[in-house]
């Protein structure tokens, strides 16, 4: 989803599909910080992340 | 302030086994001085002044009889409340804990009482180690200067000379910053290296404990004492503890530490803590290092990586809370956690395999340059509370800045050390070192030779020694 596309609706809707109850003093600040993560990820969406898999168990040694 | 409080653990040490000092001196030193100050700056959840002298005494009267704990022994130190300490309340900065009293210590607390450290208090950890820190700790060098979070008490309690270590934990940069914008030595170890048993998670795959303390040399005593296999941590590593007893080396000569200039220091970085990294690679070139200039791309992702992952896995973990106990958490807590939750499985599978790239990239990068460390900016000096108070609230910040948290994603370690103060007094923000996994002992040498021709930890702030200033 494109950061502009982050309005009200669509993360009440998302919520009620999560099971996350969202009280409606939140409502607006949760779609700012929706709209403001989606930008972060952008960059990941446009990454080429090429054949890296994460493994299954983390072990900072490994590779090295 | 008494003077013995400005010792440190190497020379606290050294006067408890010559018997110029007792434990007991100096834990109710410590605890006078506490009480004196924290009032101001609120570094302090929960003071453990029985408990502590209980330990003092019983550190005295094992050291009068010659049984060794180790490098602590004797020594006051502080635990963030994140970690569960037996009969003490662990709060986590939240309402939703408010009045819950484990019934086990952390992993990291047995090894500090194993070690006989001598607890004296639970430092103030923002709500979870992501809300907003709701007492108001304070930057002991400007009390109208933030403490940067999550183990802001744990940082303002060493620089104030409330403690002669402190245990943070490091997510997403939380012992890094703090350490750097109070002027204090922070570690965020290697993955796996210092146990999570009886710490309340934020992220599993990116939490570490470590130390905070006022030199390299101090960081390595609390280290060894600390670190080892915990069979309450799934990723616990179980391997000896790296030998970290510091040998007398001030030249550096062999040493390959890469700098990384172009990827590293993030788009809006202070212009100090620019300024200050480059300073300390032309003190560490003097002192015999040979400074590599490195590309890392691949550390544009490290934001993106981060935040979902570190939200996603927060999420999951505190659920419950979301659903049962919503109205106690800060606005600020409960629309990180509403956030993580809505974030899509792919986009946290995507965010694992950007991980993955960005490991092996920085991987390679160590091993094609064959660099024994990597320097790297700090956090710059520390804002003013008010301009912080002011800013214009858009969004809920996951976390910032993520660069130098690159480190929680790879699991390598990276220490923080002092590199001097602005014309204002404060301190620059430390600058980064980052090393192989398990290669604290070579940063231990880089930092230490450091710090032994700069010296900047032997700086106090005036709140420990004069008047309790008034925050404005």
């Amino acid at each position: 989803m494109r950061p502009e596309q982050v309005d009200a609706d669509t993360v009440a809707a998302a919520a009620r599909v999560a099971g996350i109850p969202v009280p409606a003093e939140d409502l607006n600040l949760l779609t700012l910080t929706m709209r403001r993560y989606e930008e972060v990820v952008a960059q990941l969406r446009g990454a080429d992340l090429g054949d890296a898999d994460p493994p299954l168990t983390i072990d900072p040694r490994l590779g090295w | 302030m008494s003077e013995i409080l400005d010792l440190t653990i190497a020379e606290a040490r050294r006067s408890l086994l010559a018997r110029e000092v007792s434990a007991v001196e100096l834990a109710e030193a410590t605890i006078r001085h506490i009480e004196r100050s924290d009032g101001h700056l609120h570094a302090y959840a929960t003071l453990m002044v029985e408990e502590a002298l209980a330990s003092a005494r019983a550190a005295d009267e094992e050291i009068g009889r010659g049984i060794p704990r180790g490098p602590l022994h004797g020594i006051p130190v502080g635990v963030k409340d994140l970690c569960h300490v037996r009969g003490v309340p662990t709060e986590a900065g939240s309402a939703v804990l408010r009045g819950f009293v484990p019934s086990v210590d952390a992993t990291v607390v047995e090894r500090l009482h194993a070690g006989g450290a001598v607890l004296v208090g639970k430092t103030v950890t923002s709500e979870f180690a992501f809300g907003p820190t709701i007492r108001p700790t304070r930057n002991p060098w400007d009390l109208d200067r933030s403490p940067e979070g999550s183990s802001a008490g744990s940082a303002v309690a060493v620089a104030a000379r409330s403690a002669f270590a402190t245990i943070g934990t490091d997510t997403a940069g939380s012992i890094r910053a703090p350490a750097g914008v109070n002027g204090v030595v922070g570690l965020k170890p290697t993955f796996g290296l210092v146990g999570t048993g009886g710490v309340i998670p934020m992220s599993r795959s990116l939490d570490h404990v470590g130390p905070i303390t006022r030199t390299v040399e101090d960081c390595a005593a609390v280290l060894s004492v600390i670190a080892g296999f915990d069979s309450r941590d799934p990723h616990s590593l179980d391997v000896e503890p790296p030998i970290l007893d510091l040998e007398p080396q001030i030249g550096l000569d062999g040493l390959r530490i890469g700098i990384e200039r172009t990827h590293l220091p993030e788009p809006d970085l202070d212009p100090v803590a620019r300024d200050a990294a480059e300073r300390v690679a032309r003190t560490l070139e003097e002192l015999g290092a040979t400074i590599v200039e490195v590309e890392i791309p691949q550390l544009e992702l490290a934001e993106a990586s981060l935040v979902t992952i570190k939200a996603v896995e927060a999420s999951a973990y505190h659920l419950p809370r979301i659903r049962r106990d919503a109205h106690d958490l800060h606005q600020v807590t409960r629309v990180i956690l509403q956030a993580g939750a809505l974030i899509s499985a792919v986009q946290y599978g995507e965010a694992r395999r950007a991980r993955a790239l960005i490991t092996q990239s920085v991987r390679e990068t160590f091993q094609r340059h064959q660099l024994d460390a990597l320097l790297g900016p700090g956090w710059g000096p520390a804002a003013s509370v008010e301009a912080i108070e002011q800013a214009p609230f858009t969004a809920v910040p996951f976390t910032f800045p993520m660069r130098p948290s690159t480190v929680n994603l790879t699991g390598m370690p990276a220490i923080n050390v002092p590199c001097g103060f602005t014309d204002l007094g404060l301190p620059r923000g430390g600058v980064e070192l980052w090393g192989r996994p398990l290669g604290e002992r070579t940063l231990f040498r880089i930092a230490a030779a450091y710090e032994a021709v700069d010296a900047w930890h032997r700086r106090v702030p005036a709140i420990a020694h004069g008047p309790v200033p008034e925050a404005t």
